[in-house]
């Protein structure tokens, strides 16, 4: 009985590890779309109503999942302490799930939001912008065989490590 | 909030700090904080000039972020006011630049290299246009009135008593008061709500040029009254022509130190030839103390 119990916790164990990898996979794609899509309602909101960045990322949170919402929180917040755009901005970037090559990308913006004029702005978050997707539809391909791998992984994972423990 | 604890937290620190901690007496009186690069940052005080103690010299990073704090992270939002060399601020407060002048063919692109910064903080005193509110009707009629002081002295507080007395019938009839805040000083407005009392019959069309914006109201909100800040150019006074002619009644400000610069400039010479206003308040500073003066335009020509 606790033998089978073992197995059980083992194979599930590894299952889980795989379930969660392909998760992260299909998280990052995630993060990637909201912050292209964040991008977007940035560039329209400038150029219609030219709004201030504060409201601009507390509008930001309202409409993104969990790590974009903690992004755009935490960098109005470091605002409201009298910090500097670029040092809050890379800051809050610190807590979404992107490698390295994302974050620079975005932590780019820091230099050119809220610095110049609505038309330098916009053409800066357009090209950002088409960046995001590129990436992201390249992330959401490999992520789509990613994720099976992982998924396969750790299912047999647990089905090897269990034969060989038996 | 005291009025001069808000304008002070637009300052980077250490020099919010360094200003939060002047004497409370000092704080009711301040009329400015002025900052220049290379020198210790000082509070205006009717007597003069104070250094804030505790400070050290003024930096040009210190500069740059006052106005990346002022702005709010935003220069696109204060571009325009930043082209004319201040920004107004949450409360009313403005902030005076100085540095170097972009160009671009003959306009004003932006200010890079801030070297000096003023910051003026705005107060509602209530009841300052009490005394002379009364003398501005003839026949129950509000008279068409040019508030004239050098800069400083208090225009911009006594026109906005003047609207709310006006506004809420503390002097004459209550009267429905439209007002062009260019510059956003009078109502201090903040996501859309007047930080200023200015009285219950008024309406505040911000952030946009007097000219455009007294068209905007005489046909949008049927005012009884206009009031505006600063005549600056000769569109304003068309656009206040054309409101003097829908038989509105008219509340402006104007820079000048007596009645006799009216005749000096050319922009008022024009106010005065075409016979706009009828009243004219003058504000004289003596020791610190504000003395109020009105004049029919008869007495004046």
């Amino acid at each position: 009985m606790i033998r089978l119990v073992g197995v059980g916790l083992l194979w599930g164990g590894c299952s889980l590890w795989g379930l969660q990898a392909a998760r992260t996979v299909r998280q990052r794609v995630r993060v990637l779309e909201d912050m292209g899509q964040a991008m977007e309602l940035l560039e329209r909101e400038l150029s219609l109503n030219r709004t201030a960045l504060p409201e601009l990322l507390e509008r930001l949170s309202h409409r993104n999942t969990q790590q974009g919402r903690v992004v755009f929180l935490l960098c109005r917040k470091q605002l409201e302490q009298g910090e500097s755009f670029s040092h809050a901005w890379e800051c809050a970037l610190k807590e979404a799930e992107l490698d390295r090559e994302e974050r620079t990308l975005l932590c780019g913006l820091s230099q050119v939001l809220g610095k110049y004029d609505v038309q330098g702005q916009t053409q800066a978050l357009s090209h950002l912008r088409q960046e995001l997707e590129r990436r992201c539809m390249r992330k959401r391909e490999e992520g789509r065989a990613l994720v099976r791998v992982y998924r396969m992984l750790g299912i047999t994972a647990g089905g090897f490590l269990t034969l060989t423990l038996l | 909030m005291d009025s001069y604890r808000q304008a002070v937290t637009i300052l980077p620190e250490p020099l919010r700090a360094a200003a939060l901690g002047v004497e409370a007496a000092y704080m009711a009186r301040v009329e400015e904080v002025r900052l220049r690069i290379g020198r210790i940052p000082a509070l205006v005080l009717p007597e003069g000039e104070k250094d804030i103690p505790g400070t050290s010299a003024v930096t040009s990073e210190n500069l740059a972020r006052l106005v990346e704090i002022a702005s709010r992270w935003s220069l696109h939002t204060v571009l325009e006011q930043l082209r004319r060399g201040y920004l107004t601020v949450e409360g009313g407060h403005r902030l005076g630049l100085c540095g170097t002048v972009v160009m671009e063919g003959e306009q004003i692109q932006n200010l890079r290299n801030i070297s000096s910064a003023d910051l003026r903080v705005a107060r509602q005193l209530r009841g300052t246009a009490r005394p002379v509110a009364g003398q501005l009707w003839q026949d129950g009629q509000l008279q068409n009135t040019l508030i004239l002081a050098p800069p400083g002295a208090g225009k911009t507080t006594l026109l906005r008593d003047l609207i709310r007395c006006i506004s809420d019938g503390e002097a004459g009839s209550k009267r429905r008061v439209a007002v062009a805040d260019e510059r956003g000083e009078l109502a201090a407005i903040w996501r859309g709500q007047p930080q200023m009392e200015l009285g219950s019959c008024t309406d505040v069309l911000d952030g946009c040029p007097k000219a455009q914006a007294i068209p905007l109201l005489l046909r949008g909100m049927g005012p009884q009254v206009i009031a505006v800040d600063e005549i600056t150019v000769n569109e304003d006074i068309r656009a206040m022509e054309q409101a003097v002619g829908c038989g509105t009644a008219l509340l402006a400000t104007a820079h000048g130190s007596g009645p006799e610069d009216l005749r000096r400039r050319p922009l008022y010479r024009e106010v005065m030839d075409k016979g706009i206003f009828h009243k004219i308040i003058t504000i004289q500073v003596e020791q610190g103390r504000r003395k109020l003066r009105v004049m029919s335009m008869e007495e004046l020509i």
